[in-house]
């Protein structure tokens, strides 16, 4: 008998652990909704790249050396995004392989207080892939302002673009680099 | 016990879960399916109601099984139900309109072929019913409970992923831990 309405208090315990579960779940999906119709989804939107598809790098204001890229993602970022900002501040000096940056600027003194802020140095390897850009002159290229904004390239073309939701989907996006060059291939190049 | 038993078992205890679950989610949220007997051209007294006993008949079906009430009780609501399910999927086919199937609680789901293809494991469940083997009550209560945990224990699951996920995404926009 004991047993019994133990067994029947479980059951009811079990029925409410149930219903309220079920609740959760229910406000979860409601949340989501609400997110995907404010546009607060952390989903990368793809963009119309128009004429832009397939140009080479160096035509649209890039530097001259992605043009031999193999595949890197460019990125554009402006001081007034906060996204942008955020997407800085997680860098700490370290900019991943493959991935550029463009710091659309404002006015051309910002461009050494940004690089301050990325902790990159322009002189070095990481440095060099860092960019700058007045608005007027990514209006001209791109024919729009939008950031953060990647740009992929392919063999020095331009293939894909979507925008940057978050830091998050900045770090997805960065190429996986395989390159065949061995070591000592490397070695007799540089003689 | 032998195996037979249990296989002929199978049908009306996979039924009642069915049920069960089906009965919960819909005393926990009724909104759906009475959106979807008023689509289905019913008056919205007539939905009212039937939001209060479709999940009566699917979890006393469940009470008549843990019971240990007449066999022919729990066949027969076996029956009720699964003609019922399937006479709304017909109307849906009929009056050509997509209507939501509210049978576990919102979902995209459409009524229509799905509940009359139900149909024969329905009956089949109440044949099985009238075939049950003799149990103790508390083998029973057991069996209810330990069907009760699982089945919260699964949508906790549901629960706890969707909860990540939303915080993955806040934390994606809004940073902090």
């Amino acid at each position: 008998m004991v047993v019994a309405i133990l067994l029947f208090v479980v059951s009811l315990l079990a029925v409410g652990e149930f219903l309220l579960f079920g609740a959760l779940a229910e406000a979860y999906r409601d949340l989501r909704q609400i997110r995907e119709n404010a546009g607060l989804v952390d989903k990368p939107t793809p963009v119309d790249m128009g004429g832009l598809q397939n140009k080479l790098a160096s035509t649209c204001g890039l530097a001259p050396e992605l043009d031999s890229v193999v595949q890197a993602v460019v990125v554009y970022l402006d001081r007034r995004c906060g996204t942008c900002r955020m997407i800085v501040d997680s860098l700490s000096g370290g900019l991943p392989r493959g991935m550029w940056l463009v710091l659309v600027l404002s006015a051309k003194e910002e461009g050494p207080g940004w690089l301050a802020e990325t902790g990159l140095d322009q002189r070095n390897d990481l440095g060099r892939r860092v960019m700058f850009m007045s608005a007027d002159e990514m209006q001209h290229h791109l024919g729009t302002v939008l950031t953060p904004l990647a740009i992929e390239v392919e063999n020095g073309r331009l293939t894909r673009a979507v925008t940057i939701p978050s830091v998050r989907q900045f770090y997805a996006m960065v190429p996986m680099a395989v390159s065949l060059s061995t070591p000592s291939h490397q070695k007799v190049t540089s003689q | 016990m032998g195996p037979s038993a249990y296989l002929l078992a199978g049908p009306a205890v996979a039924g009642s879960l069915a049920l069960g679950w089906s009965g919960l989610e819909k005393i926990r949220n009724r909104a759906p399916l009475e959106a979807a007997v008023t689509a289905l051209g019913m008056p919205p007294a007539s939905a009212s109601v039937a939001a209060i006993v479709v999940p009566a008949l699917e979890l006393g079906t469940v009470a008549v099984l843990v019971a240990g009430l007449p066999a022919g009780l729990a066949s027969a609501l076996f029956g009720v139900l699964g003609v019922t399910f399937a006479f709304a999927g017909l109307r849906s086919l009929l009056t050509g309109r997509s209507i939501a199937c509210a049978c576990f609680g919102a979902s995209q789901r459409k009524l229509g072929w799905p509940q009359l293809i139900a149909l024969p494991l329905w009956l089949f469940a109440a044949w099985s019913a009238l075939h049950l083997p003799s149990t103790t009550m508390t083998g029973r209560l057991a069996a209810l409970a330990c069907a009760l945990v699982l089945g919260t224990a699964l949508r906790a699951v549901s629960a706890l992923r969707l909860g990540l996920e939303a915080r993955r995404d806040r934390r994606a926009f809004a940073g902090g831990a």
